[in-house]
């Protein structure tokens, strides 16, 4: 592995969900199978340290893609690198190792802690199934350290998750995270659950661990002032394809895709005397027949002909963002 | 908080108490199964003891009745056993093949229905199919064939030496399909949650998954149908030995006293068959009633209404 190996590294990345119709639909009778194409050919890579931010409107296939990376789902087609090992199609024995390096946190801490253990049991289970040669004293003190670390009472251990806020839950769904010591953790909405006044303490938390223990963010939002706070770097998804991949500062100062424009306009401002938001026309696509062209031909006020029948690539622009756009390439936007 | 205090303060125990159809119900179901429990301390004679039995003391009536015999609180049947005793121990045989044909059923239908809502695929398609056999197969029709083969193969003694077991085998075996469609359903809505995808994230195998953190979370559902499957296995134990492929004559079940009570009805001996059979529907009734209670206070949604 040489120093410029990505920590993730995802080529062209598909994930296509097979639906089942009822036999006697009208529809389905000539149609046959239907696909969703919840993916579509996504590549993107992940340094070191980087928090790398997912945005997009629901559906977009954000979730998607973390169910990909963490195995919980296998792709269509495409490669998924972890610290240069391919890890799409690993047994789950041969994934064993990669579960201390790579966790999640889940967007309802209502549902992603079991209600019936205690935090306890929680936090104690993963320790005991990756260190089998830890003494009961070492558990213990790990255990205690994390909570410490998270901000978790000693007191709550002997409790079970329907006694806390949810708040307090996303705090425990992180520090089980933690007990393995991940350097990579994904984060699929962890805040958008929670309340206004809660969401800022979790993110603060999760910084901290960031700085504290060197761990890489995949962090995933529909919340734009979040990911201006939070991330290094931010791809924009749109019905499963990328749009645009930017460093945060020139995301915000300077956005492209005329998709990426549209977003950041609609971020309400305190100061909203002269609103001048890009309003989207029509609905998102189904996507059970995606757009052949560019995903955004349907609602870009730019597209043309070409936009129509053939996809953009990701073309790399001066300030080192990548934009797929054909409007971008011909510099025929800024009008 | 010591547990007795914790249980006595839990939502369960509180909505039973201002439920007094579940409340009177869960006594009278503690009161049998402790009579059940303790009959051979607290029954006057012992009927399966030959020596304590006197033929001339047959189809002596209750004590309400005139021509009763004190010593004999509600009479004695065709035998001459004392109807009192013969009564508890029968409740206890039925209660207790109703309880070990359960614990059958649940072993079976739980692990079934764990796998075949966990796995899925193609495993599940196969499992749910025999379910499906199995249960297009009435559960009489199964035990009456199968006991019927077995007496004649196996005699009339190997019979009653082992009918309390074979009982027990046979009416779980017949069974499973209602816990593993119970289970499986609660399973498939359990593994949606994302409790299941963090625990699989943390690299936990599926035996784990299945058995600490998607099994806890399906109890209520275990516990609701069990309590309607005790109802079913004691009514099927009772037809069985009704129809002579129970529990023999001379170790009886309440099924088998009231079915040899029958012969004795016309002769105007109605209390040898009527009062096993009025124990026997106080019990189903109680049970049922508890899992009536059970399904309405901790069932999940998928089994309101269910039976």
């Amino acid at each position: 592995m040489n120093a410029h190996t990505p920590l993730v590294d995802i080529k062209n990345l598909h994930m296509h969900f097979e639906t089942k119709t009822r036999a006697f639909d009208a529809s389905s009778l000539w149609r046959g199978k239907r696909f969703v194409h919840a993916v579509n050919d996504v590549s993107f890579s992940i340094e070191k340290g980087e928090a790398f931010c997912l945005v997009g409107e629901s559906g977009c296939g954000k979730s998607t893609i973390a169910r990909l990376i963490t195995g919980l789902e296998r792709p269509t087609s495409g490669e998924i690198h972890f610290a240069g090992q391919r890890v799409d199609q690993l047994s789950r024995a041969k994934q064993r190792p990669l579960r201390k390096r790579m966790q999640m946190i889940f967007q309802n801490p209502y549902a992603s802690l079991n209600p019936r253990m205690t935090v306890e049991q929680a936090l104690v289970e993963p320790l005991k199934h990756h260190f089998p040669d830890y003494s009961v004293q070492d558990i213990q003190q790990r255990k205690v350290d994390i909570m410490r670390a998270v901000g978790i009472d000693q007191t709550w251990s002997d409790r079970y998750p329907d006694a806390f806020s949810g708040g307090q839950r996303q705090r425990i769904a992180i520090a089980r995270a933690l007990t393995v010591d991940p350097e990579f953790m994904i984060a699929d909405e962890p805040i958008s659950a929670l309340d206004a006044s809660i969401q800022a303490q979790i993110l603060n938390l999760m910084l901290e661990a960031r700085e504290e223990r060197g761990i890489t963010y995949l962090f995933i939002a529909h919340d734009l002032n979040v990911v201006q706070h939070f991330a290094t770097r931010v791809a924009v998804l749109y019905l499963g394809s990328i749009c645009e991949i930017s460093s945060t500062r020139s995301l915000f100062e300077h956005p492209k895709h005329p998709y990426t424009r549209a977003l950041l306009s609609a971020i309400p401002q305190l100061k909203d005397d002269k609103p001048k938001h890009v309003r989207l026309r029509g609905e998102i696509p189904t996507p059970f027949a995606p757009p052949k062209g560019c995903p955004f031909e349907s609602r870009c006020v730019f597209a043309n002909n070409r936009c129509r029948h053939e996809r953009p690539r990701q073309m790399r622009q001066p300030d080192g963002s990548t934009v797929a756009c054909h409007g971008v390439e011909e510099n025929r936007l800024d009008d | 908080m010591p547990a007795y205090a914790r249980v006595f303060t839990s939502n369960l125990s509180l909505n039973l108490r201002h439920n007094p159809v579940a409340f009177i119900s869960l006594a009278i179901f503690l009161l049998l199964f402790l009579l059940a429990l303790f009959a051979p301390l607290i029954a006057p004679y012992n009927p399966f003891d030959t020596t304590q039995i006197d033929i001339l003391d047959s189809e002596l009536p209750p004590f309400w009745a005139e021509q009763s015999d004190p010593s004999f609180l509600f009479g004695t049947d065709g035998q001459g056993r004392d109807m009192w005793s013969i009564m508890l121990y029968g409740l206890r045989l039925s209660l207790m093949i109703g309880i070990g044909a359960v614990v059958v059923q649940t072993l079976l239908g739980v692990s079934i229905g764990l796998i075949s809502g966990y796995v899925g695929g193609r495993l599940d398609s196969l499992l749910m199919r025999l379910a499906d056999i199995q249960l297009s197969f009435s559960t009489l029709m199964v035990a009456i064939v199968f006991l019927a083969v077995t007496q004649v193969v196996g005699g009339r003694a190997f019979f009653a030496q082992y009918a309390p077991v074979l009982l027990i085998t046979i009416i779980g075996l017949a069974e499973w399909p209602q816990y593993a469609r119970t289970v499986r359903a609660t399973v498939l809505a359990e593994k949606q949650k994302e409790y299941v995808d963090a625990a699989r994230i943390m690299g936990f195998g599926p035996l784990r998954i299945m058995v600490r953190h998607i099994l806890p979370n399906s109890l209520s559902s275990i516990f609701v149908i069990s309590t309607i499957q005790i109802a079913n296995a004691i009514i099927a134990e009772a037809s069985l030995s009704f129809l002579g492929l129970g529990m023999p004559i001379a170790y009886p079940s309440l099924g088998s006293l009231i079915s040899s009570g029958f012969d004795y009805l016309f002769s105007g001996s109605w209390w040898i068959t009527t009062l096993p059979a009025a124990l026997l529907v106080v019990l189903i009734l109680v049970v049922n009633l508890l899992g009536d209670w059970l399904r309405d206070t901790i069932g999940p949604r998928i089994l309101q209404g269910a039976r």
